[in-house]
Formats: structure tokens, sequence, C-alpha cells
């Protein structure tokens, strides 16, 4: 981002030092290699997360105005990444190199906000996660294949969700926009009580209505989408996480493409 | 004196503008601000207001922390623009004195300081020559008691000589400050002028870490320091209590105020610091982190302050 690229030079200097000898490599050449190696040799969440934006979501994404969100906050888990169109979805990594400890405790959180819940897991370990839970979607993943991704199983839709957990997630002014879309007012109130107020009126909202209404507000939350199905595939991962703008992604390829120290 | 070491960016000097502007620090408090921004807006507003009070500043024109970190010309270059006689400069030594020299020289600078945070070498030629530039000042020292030779050496040099100590102990997380009692925070105003030093330095209630931004807290903390019946300087963290998750800060800081508020009336404290959370609290108006913060530091000065104007 500062046009800073003494940690890499470390790592060429360690690992790649022929890469020098090389009169027109770029760093953004380098960081391309180094993905293609994950990519055939280490699947990684980095990887992982990044092929399935490239090869899925960004499809839906270019179709209708839906919104992802990168390590997205429910109760007490995080999720990988979330989307929301028409419905929510939350979907979870489990790559070859994590453990499933932590998944039951992910899926009851998940289910108190999103309508549907997406594994995305190695192909081999389809029959370990297939048992655990009847209403999770399952989608395996194969990076030796050319098409990477498999549709195994569809979500089935849940349409309860739990306004404490809504509640939880929204930001202030958004919680009070539900209220005020449902009611027609506000009630008065001081930021000291705002919280307490609005949620009691936020819990007796119908949860059809509720639910509506939370997908409505995140697709409000501001944040561009930046993701490229063509150019530099490899940062969009990236790109998402560190919730760059148009402009920041595209200053940080153009530094990237400066030639390597030598 | 008493030379808090803040980091320039927004609320810090907003408390120290209104300190200021409220003549509560002039003559007994000095702050040394550490840029972090590479633009100058925050400094700017609050350099017009030190001009116009007449309130002296050090400014860090080497930091260690922030966006234009190391021994470059870019606070140079800022403070040759200002008023000398309301801001100074102050030079981290690192091993640098060719790059202090040459910025003396080059700047045609005076009355600099000299922070010495890393063990420096009392035998070291180079620093030694350094420190004995006339345009040089003040010099000021993270823990002297560990060297006691480069101790010795510069209390022979009459020149402003400063200790400089990091009290603030932070914790890993913000409800973390929920189980620790009060406790003694420092006394350093009682002793430094028995113990030969010029004046003190600190990071006031902040960490002396440097971290930009920051998430959201699942705990707001206001921390509030006072004079014990000893003038012992004390703190205690008023911690908010419902930390189980990230949402409604504004309750959380409810929670923190009702303590801190609830204390300083049984107490008897006060100063424009408290009477603002009062206010704040009265009103049930949640005013922002970062007005916490400002709080925070405030009533230190204050404290402080209090205390070297009345000895």
């Amino acid at each position: 981002m500062r046009n800073d690229f003494a940690s890499l030079d470390y790592k060429i200097e360690r690992y790649d030092v022929h890469w020098r000898d090389s009169v027109s490599a770029t760093y953004v050449d380098y960081l391309k290699h180094v993905y293609q190696i994950l990519e055939k040799h280490y699947q990684n969440e980095y990887v992982f997360k990044n092929a399935f934006l490239n090869e899925w979501l960004i499809k839906e994404i270019g179709q209708c105005n839906s919104k992802i969100f990168n390590e997205y906050r429910v109760g007490n888990a995080i999720a990988d990444l979330v989307m929301f169109n028409g419905n929510s979805k939350v979907f979870e990594i489990k790559t070859e190199y994590d453990s499933d400890n932590r998944l039951a405790l992910q899926l009851e959180n998940y289910r108190k906000a999103f309508n549907q819940i997406f594994l995305i897991i190695p192909e081999n370990k389809l029959s370990l996660y297939k048992k655990y839970d009847d209403n999770v979607g399952l989608i395996t993943f194969n990076g030796n294949q050319s098409q990477k991704f498999t549709f195994q199983r569809e979500a089935v839709n849940n349409s309860k969700v739990d306004a404490e957990t809504i509640i939880h997630i929204l930001h202030s002014h958004e919680y009070k926009a539900i209220v005020k879309s449902y009611y027609g007012y506000v009630p008065e109130m001081t930021s000291f009580n705002q919280f307490r107020k609005c949620s009691e009126l936020i819990k007796k909202i119908p949860n059809q209505e509720l639910n509506k209404r939370f997908i409505e507000q995140m697709k409000n939350r501001d944040l561009e989408n930046v993701l490229s199905s063509r150019y530099y595939k490899e940062f969009n991962q990236l790109s998402l996480a560190l919730k760059l703008s148009k402009t920041e992604r595209k200053n940080m390829i153009q530094n990237l493409k400066s030639p390597l120290k030598a | 004196m008493y030379y808090p070491l803040l980091r320039a960016r927004q609320f810090e000097l907003i408390a120290l503008r209104e300190l200021a502007n409220e003549g509560m620090t002039q003559g007994y408090i000095l702050p040394i601000l550490e840029p972090v921004k590479e633009t100058h807006n925050n400094l700017n507003l609050a350099y017009k207001v030190f001009q116009e009070r007449k309130q002296l500043a050090f400014l860090i024109v080497n930091p260690s922390v922030g966006e234009h970190v190391g021994d470059n010309t870019h606070y140079l270059d800022y403070i040759s623009e200002l008023d000398e006689a309301t801001v100074r400069p102050a030079f981290h030594y690192r091993n640098n004195a060719n790059y202090i020299r040459q910025s003396i020289a080059d700047y045609t600078l005076n009355n600099c300081m000299l922070i010495c945070q890393n063990d420096v070498n009392a035998d070291d030629a180079d620093f030694k020559d350094l420190v004995q530039l006339t345009e040089i000042s003040t010099i000021n020292v993270e823990n002297p008691g560990r060297n006691r030779a480069l101790d010795r050496f510069l209390r022979g040099l009459n020149k402003k000589y400063i200790r400089l100590d990091d009290f603030f102990e932070r914790q890993a997380r913000n409800s973390d400050f929920l189980d620790i009692e009060e406790h003694r925070f420092s006394e350093e105003h009682l002793y430094f002028e028995d113990e030969g030093y010029y004046g003190f330095s600190d990071y006031t209630v902040l960490p002396s870490e440097y971290s930009d931004g920051g998430s959201t807290p699942r705990a707001v903390v206001i921390h509030l320091t006072y004079l014990n019946g000893q003038n012992q300087i004390w703190i205690r963290h008023f911690t908010s209590d419902s930390n189980d998750s990230i949402a409604n800060v504004q309750g959380k800081f409810a929670e923190a105020a009702e303590k801190a508020v609830t204390y300083c009336r049984v107490n008897h404290l006060t100063n424009s610091a408290i009477l603002e959370l009062e206010t704040f609290f009265d009103d049930e108006h949640y005013p922002g982190l970062g007005t916490v913060k400002k709080i925070s530091i405030k009533n230190h000065l204050l404290i402080v302050g209090q205390y070297l104007r009345n000895s």
C-alpha cells in the first residue's frame, strides 16, 4: 500500500533469489507466480476463498445487486463469507488444514441470522461433513480440475431469524432505520437507551418482515464492489479483506507493477 | 515541569488546545508531540491556539511511529515555518548523531530536546559530543536509573535533564480492566526536583505503544487519575459491564460513565474534564470514543498541573 516492498524483497532473497536475474520481472509477476504454487501445492484459506470468489460468487454479483462481506461477525462467530441478495447466505470454508472443532458453534450462530448456510470443503472430506447437518448446503473443492467447485447439496431455506442476534449485527443507524421503516416513526430516545428501545421494537416485528429489512440494510452498507473476474484475479480476496476502493486497488496493482529490486 | 509525551492525533491535540484555552497548562506543562500523520491539519489547529495562548510545545521531527517515521526532513521543513517561541524541535536519539547535527546546522535550530529511549552507551564519544552542543538544551532519558554512567555524565552538563517513564499498563482486552482495582499511578511529580531533575515525562494515561485506529471495542473504559491524601497520583479504570459483543457502544459508555460520575460526585472530584463527562452523562449523550480519550487525558493533565501550581 505504501509502496514498501521490504517484506517481499526479503522473501525473494530467501526463496527465489534467481528472480532477481530477470530484467523484466515485476512484483505482480512474482506474486502471481507464488499464487500458482499455492494453488497447486498448498490450498490454504486464501487460495480457497479467492478461487471461490472468482469462480462462483462473482457470477452472482454480476447478475443482481448482491453484496458480499468478508469475515462477518455473527453472534460469537465470524463467518468467512456472507452474501445478501434476495435472501441471506453464509459460506463457511473448511480447508484441508482446518479442523471442525468450532463448526457446531459456528452453525448455531449462523442459523440465527441467515437463510442459507453452505459449507465449502475439500472433495475428499465430503463424507465427513455430509452427516453434520442435513440443512446445510455443501460445495466441494478440487483444485486439480478445471471446474474447481462442485455443488453437492442445496441448503434448506431457514426463514426463522433471531431478532436478538440481528440487532447485535446492525449499526445504530441501521437498527433505527429498521424501526422507522416498519413502524413509520422512531420513539423518543437518547444515545444511552436507543439500543434498548429499538431492540424491544425490533423483537416485535414479524420474522419475514425483519428478515427482509435486515437484508435491505446490509445491501445498503457502503461497500464498493471492486472484484474483477478478468484482471488480477489473484488479488480479489485481498481487496475484499482490506475493503479496498476501486482507486486503492488500482493504485496497489500499479505499485506492484514496479520491477523487482535488483 | 511536566512533559507529557503524546502522539499528535486529533483528540490528543484537542485536549491540549482546550487546556491552553482554559489557561491550565502554561508554565507547568510542556507537551512533547510525536507527529504520526503525513499532513499537518490537526497540528496547525493546535499551533494557532498555542501561539495565541502562549503555550510552549516540543515537536519530534524524526518520529518512531506513524506515517513518516525515521530521520528525514518532512517535519523539519514543517517546523521551520513555525514560530520558535511556540514550538521547539525534539529528536529521538538512535545512534543518529550525524543526522541530528546536520539538521541543527541546516535549519539553524535552537533549544532542541534529545529523547533517549534506547540504552545509550555512556562511552560513546559521538553521543557525548552531540549532547554538549549548545543548541541542545534539554535531555529526556527513559529509565535513567538503569544506566548510572550515562546518568552521572548527563547531570554534569548543566542542561535541563528530564526522566521519562512509561506508567500505563495496557491490557490485552479492555474488559480486563474490570478486574483491576484502583492503584498507584505515578509519584514523579513529588520527587523529581529532589532527585535533581528539571522535569518528568510520561505517556499520560495512554499506552506507549502506538496503534493506528483499531476496531470497535467490546468494553468501554474511562481512565481517571486523582490525587490521594499523600498527593500520590492514583488511577481508576471505570469499565462497562456488558462486554459480550461489539454492539451498543453507547450503552457501554453509559455504564462506564455512570461508575465514573458516581465516584467523582461521592468523592467531590471536579475539574473541567470531569464536568464535561458529567454533562454527557446527565444528558444521556454518547460523545464518541475520541472524546472519552480526550477527557481522560485532560483530567490527568489537570491533576498534574494543579499539583505543580500549588506546590
